[in-house]
């Protein structure tokens, strides 16, 4: 039996795990834009100090200082349910940059009929190598390559 | 006396990736196996997120973890704690699975300013390139292809 993942262990776990990816997206954005931690202290009206306790303690965040902590360096949030077909969590929580980049691939959707609109064809025609193509229209971005027989017929076009 | 016998195993309690992995030597008391193994339960959450989000395939933020220019070696930080756990990176299946990665985890040092330490780094590579490193790496990793009946 394969053991579970430590965030299993306790609701607390997993919301030090879920805290810290959040943390760790923000941190990351403060070192692509070059922004000290005392310049982003400034855009949250905090002290610094106070601001590294909450980025060292991801456990504590609250909805509030998640929204907050975004907005200060022009991000959005969104809290994503997911079934991952793990429901004993053996394998631990998904990183939200895995959902964020699947965002950004499919050409940034910003809602259900944009999505609709992102026509993806999916060639039936079998290239050389065995592989299938699919691409979207909006920006020509290559999917990730599938195999029709993994799609239900219904499915293949969208 | 014979010298004491260096091993290697993954870093426990964390999820391992199908194209990386983080590891630790031990044997030894310059090696920091009990060090990461001893943290407070809170610094090891910390840390486990840092290296699962590694092993995972994302590089970064540098204020939790980062490779050295030009070089393989690696650390994870724990800022504000000043844990530093330092190692190098290696791709122990040449042969199997060119793509994957191991962190090996050697030293730690406690430290606060940002500066990289060359010392720190000056033991790692010490550690690296100890034949009783590369066996214990090897004999995890044996990295035999299987024959073709």
């Amino acid at each position: 039996m394969t053991p579970n993942h430590w965030t299993e262990q306790s609701l607390g776990d997993f919301a030090y795990w879920i805290g810290s990816d959040f943390t760790a997206q923000i941190e990351t954005r403060l070192e692509t834009e070059d922004i000290g931690k005392s310049e982003f202290a400034k855009l949250l009206n905090l002290s610094p100090s106070r601001v590294s306790q909450v980025l060292n303690d991801p456990g504590n965040l609250t909805l509030g200082n998640v929204v907050k902590y975004a907005r200060a360096l022009g991000m959005k949030v969104a809290l994503v349910a997911y079934d991952d077909a793990d429901p004993n969590n053996e394998k631990g929580p998904i990183n939200a940059e895995v959902f964020t980049k699947c965002w950004e691939r499919l050409g940034q959707p910003k809602d259900f009929s944009d999505l609709s609109d992102i026509k993806t064809w999916i060639m039936h025609s079998t290239v050389p190598t065995g592989e299938t193509k699919a691409t979207t229209d909006k920006q020509n971005i290559p999917l990730k390559l599938v195999s029709t027989a993994e799609i239900r017929p219904e499915k293949r076009y969208a | 006396m014979s010298p004491p016998k260096i091993n290697f195993q993954l870093v426990p309690d964390i999820r391992q990736g199908s194209k990386r992995a983080v590891g630790m030597l031990y044997g030894d008391q310059d090696l920091c196996a009990e060090k990461l193994t001893g943290l407070s339960e809170k610094d090891a959450k910390y840390n486990r997120y840092s290296m699962e989000r590694w092993t995972g395939g994302l590089n970064g933020p540098n204020s939790r973890s980062h490779q050295f220019d030009g070089t393989p070696y690696f650390v994870f930080k724990q800022v504000a704690k000043m844990h530093r756990f330092y190692g190098f990176l290696c791709h122990p299946l040449p042969n199997t699975d060119a793509s994957f990665q191991l962190c090996v985890l050697t030293t730690y040092a406690q430290k606060k300013e940002n500066a990289t330490d060359t010392a720190e780094l000056g033991r790692v590579k010490a550690w690296m390139d100890a034949p009783a490193t590369q066996a214990a790496i090897r004999l995890f990793y044996p990295d035999e292809k299987k024959d073709k009946k």
